[in-house]
């Protein structure tokens, strides 16, 4: 375990997460909780618990993106608020 | 009104931290989530099972019903989305 | 997002190279998940995830004749099933409920390369059947999230 490494990590894991939330364009805030999910995977690898990072970097990182597009799809693109 | 909802996170932050302080380290072999059912399991898995993956053999094997029900769910869950999504008039990729 | 793009280098890479890629380290996922990290569950999402990049880029009805939903829908059906087998089988042998040890596939260590317990036997088993079961569910879910805008 790197703590500098996994720091930066946790850092820029703040980072993707304050975009999915202010961004107006749904689809560009798909794509910061996919990156989110990307890091999220990489913590976990770190932390020794790879079948759980395996399993992260499969679903969150590659299928709940496309289902929540595919979900869009079915209703508009812009946040009302 | 935003800075009174910052100040409240903020001192919800530091109150978080602050009692993450008194958790045990990370795979601490005492902490009290590591001392009453992990070292059977460990033991075990490794004399009874005998895969190197101890994570599948707890998983499918000690833990079988609660793998059951996770994968119940997720059948479920597509079962939901194939009643309410489905539409009869199609005829070429209809459910039979 | 069901038509297909026209760009010849994508349908070449996606054919050729990322589709059958993504496949086969699914499987190697299943079938070597009891030593190295991995099981039904990931092997599952991977192959799903497979499955929709090919009804992403070559087209819904290209990869819906190839694969088409019933399939699916009895594949989630299967893997259901091949679980629920693995639990009920013991209970004929005198055996607990998912009791691996009682399951009657000791007759696979004669044609195997090297033996393993009757339990890591059951464990494969099962996570074959949450294999077929989390790669239907999934491909349902894109494709009855996506059916409606074939015809609108």
């Amino acid at each position: 375990m790197i703590w500098q490494l996994e720091l930066a990590l946790f850092a820029m894991l703040v980072v993707p997460a304050i975009v999915a939330l202010q961004v107006r364009d749904l689809i560009a805030s798909v794509a910061a909780l996919t990156i989110y999910s990307l890091i999220v995977a990489a913590l976990l690898a770190m932390m020794g618990a790879v079948d759980v990072a395996l399993t992260e970097a499969a679903l969150g990182a590659g299928i709940t993106g496309v289902l929540f597009i595919g979900a869009l799809s079915l209703t508009r693109r812009r946040s009302v608020d | 009104m935003r800075w009174l909802t910052l100040a409240f996170l903020i001192s919800f932050q530091a109150l978080f931290i602050y009692v993450s302080l008194d958790l045990p380290d990370r795979a601490d072999p005492n902490a009290p989530a590591n001392v009453h059912l992990s070292p059977e399991f460990v033991e075990q898995g490794e004399k009874e099972i005998e895969i190197p993956n101890l994570v599948t053999a707890v998983q499918a094997d000690f833990r079988s019903y609660d793998t059951l029900g996770e994968t119940l769910v997720i059948f479920t869950a597509g079962l939901c989305v194939l009643l309410v999504l489905m539409r009869g008039s199609r005829t070429d990729d209809r459910a039979p | 997002m069901t038509e297909p793009h026209d760009s010849l280098i994508l349908h070449f890479i996606v054919r050729a190279f990322m589709v059958p890629f993504i496949i086969v380290f699914g499987i190697y996922v299943l079938v070597h998940g009891e030593a190295s990290p991995g099981g039904g569950f990931q092997a599952g999402a991977i192959v799903a995830a497979a499955f929709v990049l090919a009804r992403l880029t070559l087209g819904r009805e290209h990869a819906v004749n190839r694969f088409p939903t019933r399939v699916l829908i009895w594949t989630a059906s299967l893997g259901m099933a091949v679980y629920l087998l693995a639990g009920v089988v013991p209970l004929f042998f005198g055996a607990n409920f998912l009791d691996y040890s009682q399951l009657p596939v000791g007759w696979f260590n004669n044609i195997a390369t090297h033996d393993e317990t009757l339990r890591a036997r059951g464990i494969f088993i099962v996570e074959f059947g949450v294999f077929l079961a989390v790669l239907g569910t999934l491909g349902i879910l894109y494709d009855y999230l996506t059916e409606r805008y074939l015809d609108d």
